[in-house]
């Protein structure tokens, strides 16, 4: 608890504007010079020290304002379509918010369809940072990234095999813990709802079945175009039209997983008795679907914390190598599995 | 340059900006207006004044310090045997927390005792230690980063110095100046000879040969190298102790490092800045300084509550070069 001039009021009994008066203003006559001693004298007890901050705000003035400028450029994301996968757009979200908490400007957020203006840029000096979302499709972009913007991290749900600094999540663990979760509630006849091509969490998947010597069965996966709710409606209704169904589906991410339950509640399926429900992400409203959903969180807030950290770091050349940082995801137990 | 602006600009309060710039799930604001506020942003180059906000979030760096504010370290017991990490690590430690305006507590060698009061703010743990007893560890300082070459599923900070990392890295290099009879001296149990088999590609001229710690178990195994007349291009050593032996046994059975035969060590046993020796090796190691601020960073960033998840630091590896490493003689 810091000592201030208000606990100094409360101990002489005067006002905080009085003894802030005493303190700094030196033509202050004071009305009694008892008041006066008495201020001075618990001041000097307490080893009171005024906060710098409040002073210099109070003072005005201008400070050195940081020319850093922290950019994004968000890999894998086309275009900021509502319906697509948010991941990466709250992620840069995230990361803006971290850099101007951490005193930075924010530059430049440019998405995957402008990767040729981005590369026609002038190359960033000392004072441009860039982290890029997600793992950029054509991989021969990253050593000429690495040219032109010296200070850079790469973030996502994969690690990079390239030489960079980078902040990962990983994505094909996340997928790991939730299969392994429905495992171990007796679940054997699993089903997939999400994208298939390029796709770190069907790779998952597949790992998964083949390490519990599963067999992979076509009809209990279901690719849907983009992971979004009305796909993960749609691709749950086929899903339940075969003879046999899976007693558990995984969904690649929550809004997915959202759609999918509500399919499945059309058709007097009842979620989790007769099937359960996990996904990835931990959207704010996997807490408020009927049932609440299971989830894995991915920690976005962390990832662009130390993203900005890192790059900050570099950028005033306190790390001078690269570091790959690493963070977990954890499983959210809610209401959507139950034990088979 | 301040909120107010940003409000004008985008046509809101400056309560709802601030909320919208500091809190990431908000539901005071639409998509729409949250993303007028980040172009309002961007677009007038805020940022945001340094006083002001330390002064909201009541920075423990800034208020008066109390004397409670001191950060401890400790040692495994497999480091105090002195196998791969060395002292200047932990006196790098040491200076690092100094220099970031804690103070340091007394380092220890064990657990405090279960009635014993811990006032450190947390702890720095160097060298491997069982699970058991980092959680008691973490039981103790709640805030604890460990610096090891082993993961852990306790809930700490982690610092990796992934052995596999600086093997690999001496394996490619040594490839790449031509060495292709590339042998392997370590402890013939442990974290060294694991690696090697997990890592070196099955390679019917890459061999282990078991091998003590110390300088004088490394002369022994090379000259008995020398006398069988099996003597490879490259002999890549699983610490200091070892390789300095092998290059003072090399040269006494007149051969020439690194002309006729290469010699790198993975780091560990002896200090090299510090003793007078007359050989001395090229290391694939770890920087331990960067090792000592990245922990120590990490730590104060805990104990700052800026994360509360268990975060895994994996630094690069990289090659100290002291000229006892050069292409091989002739490509075999």
């Amino acid at each position: 608890m810091a000592f201030g001039i208000r606990e100094i009021a409360r101990l002489a009994g005067v006002s905080p504007a009085t003894v802030s008066r005493i303190l700094n203003d030196p033509s202050y006559r004071c009305s009694s010079e008892e008041r006066r001693a008495r201020v001075l004298e618990i001041a000097r007890a307490n080893n009171y020290q005024p906060n710098e901050d409040a002073r210099r705000l109070r003072r005005g003035g201008s400070f050195s304002a940081p020319q850093k400028k922290i950019c994004c450029f968000l890999a894998r994301t086309l275009t900021s379509a509502p319906n697509g996968d948010q991941f990466f757009s709250s992620l840069a979200r995230a990361v803006e918010q971290e850099a101007v908490m951490q005193g930075c400007a924010l530059g430049f957020s440019y998405n995957a369809s402008q990767t040729k203006e981005l590369l026609s840029l002038e190359p960033g000096g000392d004072e441009v940072g860039l982290v890029v979302l997600g793992r950029p499709e054509d991989p021969r972009i990253i050593p000429e990234l690495q040219e032109r913007f010296p200070h850079i991290v790469f973030t996502g749900l994969q690690r990079f095999d390239d030489p960079v600094s980078q902040v990962v999540a990983d994505g094909r663990d996340a997928a790991m813990t939730a299969l392994n979760y429905l495992f171990s509630l007796g679940h054997r006849q699993i089903g997939y709802i999400g994208e298939t091509v390029r796709e770190l969490r069907y790779h998952g998947y597949l790992d998964f079945l083949r390490a519990r010597g599963l067999g992979y069965d076509r009809k209990f996966v279901v690719d849907c175009l983009c992971h979004g709710y009305d796909g993960g409606y749609q691709a749950a209704l086929e899903l339940m039209s075969h003879t046999e169904k899976p007693t558990a589906i995984f969904c690649a991410n929550d809004l997915t997983a959202f759609g999918v339950i509500n399919a499945l509640h059309s058709l007097g399926c009842r979620v989790p008795d007769e099937v359960s429900i996990i996904s990835v992400d931990n959207v704010e409203l996997a807490q408020f679907t009927t049932p609440m959903l299971t989830t894995i969180q991915i920690p976005r807030k962390e990832i662009s914390h130390f993203a900005v950290k890192l790059l900050l770091d570099k950028m005033e050349g306190v790390v001078a190598g690269r570091l790959t940082i690493s963070l977990p995801c954890h499983l959210v137990v809610r209401n959507s599995c139950k034990k088979r | 340059m301040t909120l107010k602006e940003i409000a004008a600009l985008a046509g809101v309060s400056v309560s709802t900006v601030s909320r919208v710039i500091n809190n990431q799930n908000t539901k005071c604001a639409s998509q729409e207006v949250q993303n007028k506020i980040w172009a309002a942003v961007r677009s007038l180059g805020y940022t945001p004044n340094p006083h002001a906000q330390s002064l909201k979030r009541n920075d423990l760096e800034k208020s008066s310090r109390s004397f409670h504010s001191s950060i401890a370290y400790a040692c495994s017991g497999q480091f105090l045997q002195g196998s791969h990490h060395d002292w200047e690590m932990l006196s790098l430690i040491e200076k690092e927390i100094l220099s970031s305006h804690y103070s340091v507590s007394a380092p220890r060698a064990d657990l405090p005792a279960a009635e014993e009061k811990v006032r450190d703010l947390g702890l720095v743990l160097v060298g491997t230690e069982p699970e058991r007893r980092i959680a008691q560890y973490i039981e103790k300082y709640k805030n604890v980063v460990c610096i090891s070459e082993h993961r852990t599923a306790q809930p700490c900070d982690l610092v990796l110095l992934d052995m596999s990392k600086s093997l690999l890295r001496a394996w490619e290099y040594l490839r790449e100046l031509g060495h292709r009879r590339i042998f392997f001296a370590g402890a013939e149990k442990g974290d060294f000879f694991r690696t090697y088999t997990d890592v070196i590609p099955a390679d019917a001229r890459a061999q282990f040969i078991p091998c003590g710690l110390s300088m004088s178990d490394g002369m022994l195994l090379a000259g008995e190298l020398c006398d069988c007349l099996m003597v490879p291009s490259a002999l890549v050593c699983e610490n200091n102790s070892i390789a300095c032996g092998a290059i003072q046994a090399l040269r006494e059975h007149r051969l020439a490092v690194p002309a006729d035969v290469s010699v790198v060590s993975l780091g560990g046993g002896l200090d090299l800045s510090r003793a007078a020796l007359p050989v001395s090796v090229t290391v694939f190691s770890y920087n331990k300084a960067e090792i000592s601020r990245l922990a120590v960073d990490l730590l104060i960033d805990r104990i700052h509550r800026r994360h509360l998840l268990a975060v895994t630091y994996e630094p690069g590896c990289e090659m100290d070069d002291n000229g006892s490493c050069a292409a091989a003689r002739e490509v075999i």
